[in-house]
Parts: structure tokens; sequence; C-alpha cells
């Protein structure tokens, strides 16, 4: 008897143990400093993730458009509201499905945001390469531009901070680089005329201010000038193989103008705006396979400075992983995921989304994408059962 | 000199007219006939008295009884048939002392019969007293009496005298002997044994006396009798070893002198004495027995076989007798496969206290342990789980402060799932515990049980010294 009531005694008592750990394995859920959004539902295709691009709204708040394989679709999640409310996976509209003129072309090549084009606001440029078409959804009307026959019109695309031009890599053009302004509705072809080998335009990248735009890939990057009408060559840079893949303006470094930060061959090479070298960013370890090859650039620690957040899907058989430069740093935190697993991808595609008066990391993944709330960066640690941010 | 001891038995009275078989019965009822013939002669009823001693005489040829018929005859005036009764009475007893008066009185009788011209007196009816010619009142002490001599041994010379020193009768034991009213001694001799004399012996008209010598054989006697608070002990006496001579109370002759003594009784301490005993002493021994400090357990039970535990020590199996000390007991019996059963037991000092202990089956405990094993199984399992979980939310944590963990992390539903099947585990192990204890409770049987009769004093009991072995029988149930 005495055995009996011992143990019924225990038994009584255990239960509750794990009916705590299994409300705080909930919690976690709610808590974990790293937001995950997977795939949504009525996503068309696969690669969601593949794309990223952020942008910070003034009517809107924060936006950022995710997009996966070309021919797929780009969706578009309102991070932020305007009251300040973060909703990192809150879902705001989706690009293309269902609106006329847009199935069918095959989007999801690239994406850019623009503040306004022609009559609409509040713009989201995306290209179809298939269909050598860029379209452009604005809140007051929508336009599709197309160069057919070209057949790589759209790989990537690129705008200023608040622009209203479109540039379009097309890599199977030559040594071209479309522009597509608001005021004229086709795409104009900026023949650079350099005599380069190979092609440019797997990425274009246009300094914050609009004045430089960069064009680059296999294994060469060129950076010409924009006055708004024409271009001029400025330099033009040959690195190893793949480099040129990635590319991405900002001031991370202390001098006086913006720096390009070149990737695509395994580092990140830092380029001042005449083309000048000033610095490399490697990642540390071996191989370094797939490091940078996506790039974004922001302030992610709030010091009013940009800092360099860089891509390496393929680290640690294709789990991969996000480099973190504060600015000036040749070193920082690697970001990955609390349990990595092969192919996640983690990194193949980066951004900077605006929260206040600092931005958060989101990372591509294999169909998900994550919100990096604690990048590890000074002042941005998380504690327990809190998220780092707003 | 008492030289014997001699036992005077006057038979009672009775009035069976049927012939019995037995010598004593045969004896008793002639004695009540003879009893009645005096009775009816002293109310002078002669002829129906006379008839009474003939009836006597027919179960008991005494001579008495005819010399008493022809009396009773005489007095009525049947002086022809008191004629014949006296002759009667001579030929049983030729040698009678009396012979040359009874002939005298014989010849007296026929001559007066003959002047009569044989006319008998008239026949009375029955309970008329009748009386034809003046006769002189009736006397008893015309009516003679039975003396009955008997001896231990038989074989015995015996002599009766009167106080005058008269030889009345003499012959070889038993003696029968017709003697008139008077005092009389009785001298018994035998070659082997002392001679033995009583005191003057008075003897009352008609009636039987039966004497019975006990003869000594070369001692002096004097009575010994032993008496016990509690009756029925056994008595020895000089030699214990050839048993006991008799029971509580014990009375008994024995030679004068030392003697020592044993009283035993079972369950009861024995006690030893001596008494030194005087010539013709009657000494009564009076014993307090106590009783013994110990008591008997008797202990039987519906299973044969089943093990007997007084104060946890295994005294044997059952049924057993075990000597106990009185006083309270705990006893325990076991049994494979059996409810155990537990309980006090009061021993009464030389008693034996007789227990019967049903056993009864214990139920299978079978799916207890089976329940127990499976709870503590799933006990294990949800400790272990728990554990892991415990361990995943331990990392989990620390990946949250250090800022990475992912809101989609697998170990988030790996620790739900394992702290859920850790809670289903624990649920199950309550729910089949709870089912173990109800298997280790559930008992549809009642206890083993046990009915303690009354204590009785002990029946069976070693007796003896040392060396001596054997049983006394004895005691009440």
């Amino acid at each position: 008897m005495r055995r009996a009531r011992l143990a019924l005694a225990v038994l009584a008592t255990v239960p509750c143990w794990g009916c705590l750990l299994t409300n705080d394995f909930f919690a976690f859920e709610d808590t974990a400093p790293v937001v995950a959004v997977t795939e949504p539902d009525g996503f068309p295709g696969s690669g969601f993730g593949a794309l990223l691009a952020a942008y910070e709204s003034e009517s809107l708040g924060g936006l950022l458009a995710v997009g996966g394989n070309p021919g797929t679709d780009v969706f578009v999640f309102q991070t932020l509201t305007a009251s300040g409310d973060l909703t990192p996976d809150a879902e705001f509209s989706r690009a293309c499905g269902g609106r006329e003129g847009c199935d069918g072309l095959g989007v999801g090549g690239s994406v850019t945001w623009l503040a306004a084009f022609a009559s609409g606001t509040d713009c989201l440029a995306m290209g179809a390469p298939a269909t050598d078409s860029v379209i452009a959804f604005c809140i007051g009307g929508n336009q599709i531009a197309q160069v057919p026959g070209v057949g790589s019109v759209g790989r990537s695309v690129a705008s200023a901070v608040g622009g209203s031009e479109v540039f379009v890599g097309a890599p199977d053009s030559g040594e071209k680089v479309y522009v597509w302004a608001d005021r004229a509705p086709d795409l104009v072809g900026v023949g650079l005329g350099l005599g380069l080998e190979g092609s440019i335009g797997e990425a274009v990248a246009v300094s914050p201010d609009g004045a430089l735009v960069a064009a680059g890939g296999d294994g060469q990057v060129a950076i010409f000038s924009w006055d708004g009408s024409a271009a001029a060559l400025v330099d033009t840079i040959a690195g190893e193989p793949g480099f040129g893949r990635s590319l991405a303006w900002g001031d991370t470094q202390d001098d006086a103008g913006v720096e390009l930060h070149a990737g695509g061959d395994g580092r990140v090479t830092i380029l001042s705006g005449d083309g000048a070298e000033l610095g490399l960013l490697e990642c540390g370890e071996s191989p370094c396979t797939s490091f940078g090859d996506a790039l974004a650039t922001g302030d992610l620690d709030g010091d009013g400075r940009d800092d360099l957040a860089v891509g390496w899907p393929a680290r640690r058989n294709f789990a991969g992983a996000v480099a973190v430069f504060s600015h000036g740093e040749i070193s920082g935190p690697v970001l990955q995921h609390s349990t990595p697993t092969a192919d996640q991808r983690l990194g193949r595609s980066v951004a900077i989304v605006p929260v206040g008066d600092r931005g958060e990391l989101v990372a591509g993944a294999a169909g998900e994408i994550y919100y990096f709330f604690c990048s590890l960066l000074p002042g941005d640690t998380a504690a327990v059962g809190e998220r780092c941010r707003p | 000199m008492r030289l014997g001891i001699v036992i005077v038995t006057v038979f009672a009275a009775g009035s069976a007219f049927a012939q019995p078989e037995d010598p004593v019965e045969a004896l008793q009822e002639a004695r009540r006939h003879m009893e009645e013939g005096q009775s009816l002669y002293v109310q002078g009823r002669y002829v129906e008295s006379a008839q009474e001693f003939l009836r006597a005489h027919e179960l008991q040829h005494y001579s008495a009884f005819l010399y008493n018929a022809a009396v009773a005859y005489e007095r009525f005036g049947h002086l022809g048939l008191a004629a014949t009764n006296f002759e009667r009475y001579l030929r049983d007893d030729p040698g009678a002392p009396d012979r040359a008066e009874v002939e005298a009185r014989i010849a007296r009788l026929r001559a007066a019969a003959a002047a009569q011209g044989g006319t008998p007196p008239p026949t009375p009816t029955p309970g008329q007293t009748a009386a034809p010619a003046p006769l002189p009142e009736a006397a008893p002490e015309d009516i003679k009496s039975m003396l009955t001599v008997q001896t231990n041994p038989a074989g015995c010379r015996i002599v009766v005298r009167s106080v005058a020193g008269q030889v009345v009768a003499q012959g070889t034991s038993p003696l029968l002997s017709t003697v008139d009213a008077g005092e009389y001694t009785l001298t018994a001799t035998h070659p082997d044994f002392r001679p033995a004399t009583t005191d003057p012996m008075p003897v009352q008209p008609g009636k039987v006396y039966v004497v019975r010598v006990e003869m000594a054989q070369g001692a002096f006697h004097a009575f010994l009798r032993v008496v016990s608070n509690v009756p029925g002990a056994s008595v020895f006496v000089d030699e214990r070893d050839v048993g006991a001579v008799g029971r509580t109370p014990y009375t008994n002759p024995y030679p004068v002198g030392r003697h020592e003594i044993w009283v035993e009784k079972p369950g009861y301490r024995t006690v030893e004495s001596e008494v030194d005993l005087a010539l013709g002493e009657d000494l009564t021994l009076r014993v307090d027995l106590q009783r013994v400090d110990h008591g008997y357990l008797d202990l039987r039970a519906n299973l044969r076989g089943s093990r007997v535990f007084i104060a946890e020590r295994l005294v044997g199996k059952a049924p057993i007798d075990h000597q106990l000390p009185a006083g309270r007991h705990v006893v325990r019996v076991e049994s494979e496969g059996y409810k155990p059963f537990e309980g006090r037991v009061a021993i009464e000092r030389g008693q034996r206290t007789r227990i019967d202990v049903r056993m009864r089956p214990a139920p299978s405990r079978v799916p207890a342990y089976v329940s127990t094993g499976v709870a503590a199984a799933l006990l294990g399992a949800g400790i272990y789980l728990g554990l892991e979980a415990n361990a995943l939310y331990e990392d989990l944590e620390s990946e949250q402060q250090r800022g990475t963990l992912a809101t989609d992390d697998p170990r988030i539903m790996d620790g739900f799932v394992y702290s859920l099947a850790a809670d289903i585990g624990f649920l199950a192990a309550t729910v089949v515990g709870g089912f173990a204890i109800y298997y280790f409770l559930r008992d549809p049987l009642p206890d083993s049980s046990a009915e303690a009769q009354r204590p009785v004093d002990l029946s069976i009991a070693p007796v003896g010294g040392p060396g001596l072995a054997g049983l006394s029988l004895g005691g009440t149930l």
C-alpha cells in the first residue's frame, strides 16, 4: 500500500511539468527573434524567397517584395504598418497573379521599388526575362515595357532610392543596360561601347543618389555615371569568374562617397565610386562558395550608417547563412538558422527592411524568408521571451 | 484391637417379588421379604408374615427364614405348620446350636396339634389380625436374623461369638449364618494374613447383615484419604512408576508408616508430599493444586502444512499443539497463495486453547504487477521524454538569448511533441497506475480468519519422572 500511495503521489505531480513545458514551447513560436515566413498559399511555382526588395512607403509603411524563380510571381508583405506596428508576415498584395496583362509574362526574375513611376506611386518594378519585359505595378496604374527578341531583358532591375527610373539588366544584349523612365514608356538601351568581353547585366545597382550605376556579370563590373539622360563610363573592374553577379551601393566605409559592393566570386569587393578597390570582405572559412551571392546595405545597428549584409547560401552543405558587417568592419557575426539543415539556402537573397530609424535584416531561403530581428550587432540582442523589435 | 477392616452393610428394603437372577439382587430381594415378614409379625399379621419369610426362603435358602416362618405360624396357632417349618429349619441347618430346643419345641407343637384334633385355626382375611388362642404377646426377638460374612481374600476361617463368648456360628468365608438378635463378635483367620476381629456388633431381629473383612498381610492398616481442590487428580503412592492408584477424592487403607504421595493433574503442578500414618489413623491429605505457568496452543487450519509463526518465529506447520507461556501471543499463519492470518491469542495457564484457522486464497496479483510494470514503463518514458523536452527547451532558450532562434525551428515542434508525449505518458501512467492500485487492492474474498474455542483443561499431558514416559488421561472438556 505504501508503494502504491507513493507512486500515485509522483504520478499526480509530474504531469504539471509536461504541461508547463508544452505551453512554453508554444511561446517560443511567438517570441523567437528570428521570424520565419513560409511560402504563402497560392504562390505559383517554386523558389519563394529567391528575390527580396524592401521599401519604405510614406503612406503604407514598410513593404517587402518577395519573389521566386523566373515565371512565378512576387508577393508583397506589409512588414511595418504606417502606425508603426510590426507585421512581418502580413500579406499585403500579390503583384501579378490575376492581373490583366501580367499573367504569362513570367515575372520573378528581378524586382525593385520605385517611389513613383508615370502616374503611379509606390511602384514595384519586376523583370520578366523570359518575355524580355519589365512590369511596373503602382498605386494608381500599371505599365509594361518590352524589348522583344533580346532574350534576357529584365534579368536584373534597379532604381535609386526615391527614384523614378528603372535600370534593367539584359546580359544577353551585349554591352547594354536598359533604362525605363517614366517619361519614356519604352526601354531605352544604353550602349556603353566599352568593348567588354562577355556580358554585363546579371546585376545592376544604382547609387542612392542615382548618379552612379553599376552593372556586373561574367567576372567584371562596369560603373558609369547617369545624369538622367546619358551615361558615361567611369571604370570597369575585372575579377574572378562570377565577380559582379551581385551588386549593392552603400556608404559602409568612412570616406566621402558611397561604395559599390560587388560579389559573386566567393568574396565581396568594396569599390569606390570611381572604381578603386577599397577592400575585400572574405568569409573567414573554407570553402567560401557563394559568399556574397546576395548583398544588401542599410543601417542595421541604428548608428545612422550603412552596414552590409552578405548572403552565403551555399555555406555548410547549402544550409546557408548571412554575414553582417557593421559599418567599416571587415568581420562580423554570421547569422544562420538556429537549426541549420541542408539545402535550406539561407541567404540566397538579402534585404534590409526599414523599421523606424533603422533596418532589420531579411534573408531569403528555399521556400521561406527570415526576419532577423536580432542581428547580434551592438544594441541588437534579444531578451528571453522578447523580440528585439520593435 | 482391630486386626482388619470390617464393613457392615444392612441391605435396604425392597418390594419386588420377581425372582432375580443376580445373586446380589436375590439376596436383596430376600432381605426385603424378610423385612416385610418381620414388620407384619410385629403387627400381629402372623400368617402374612410367615408367607413373606417363606418367599424369602424361596429366594435364598437360609434356614433363618424357615425358623421365622415357623415362629409366625406358631403365634397364629397353625401348630402343625409351625412344627413342619421348624423341622425344615433343622434339616437345612443340622448343626444349629439351638437344635435341642427346637426339637423339644417341635414335640410340644405336635402334641398340642394332636390335642386340637387337627383343626387349624380359621384363616383370616388379608389384613386381618387374628389370634384364636391366648398366646404370649409377639416379641420381635423371636425372629432370627441373617449374617453373611465375606472376606478379602475368601477362604478365611470365620468364628461368630456372642458377647458371652459362646460360639454361635463358624465356618469358611463366605459364611452364611442364622443368628438371634444380640451382640456378636467376628474373628477371621487366614494362614497368610493377620487375624481380624470385630468389635461387638449389634444384631437386630429380622435383619440381613453382610460383613466384609479386608485381611491385612503382615502390617497394620490405616485409612488414607486424598482430596484436592480440583477433583479427578491422579494419586500416586510410594511408587510413581507403577501408575496412579486412583483419583481424588481417593480413599484406601494403607499400612502404617511413612508414605510418599504424588498428586497430578494435567495442567497443574504436581504436588508431592509425605504422610506418616499411625495405626488405625484416618488421615485426610488435602492438596491444593496450582495451575502450571504455561498452556497449549492447539492450532488447526483448513490448509494442512500452513506455516505457523508465533512472535515472528516459525514454530511448525499446522496442525500443531504447541506449548506456550501463559499470556497473549501474536500468531501468524502463512501459506503460499493464501492470505496470511495474523491475530492475538490468549493462552491460559494450564489450559489448551484451540484455534481453527480458515485460510482463504489470495487474489492473483499478476494484473497488478503487469499494470505496475506498464505504469512504470510509461512513467519512465514520460520522464525520459520530459527530460528530452527540458533539454530542448534549454537549447531553445539559449538560442533565443543569442538571438538566433527561428520561429520555425524544428526543435520547437520536437519539444512540443516530446512534452506532449511526456504528458500523455504521465497521464497514461497515472491511469494504469490507478489500475495497478485497484488490482492491488481488489480482493473479492474476505481475509483469512480464525475462530478461537474456549480454553479447556489439558486432557492429555505428559506424566512421570526421570526415566518415565507415558500419558495420563483425564481432565474435563
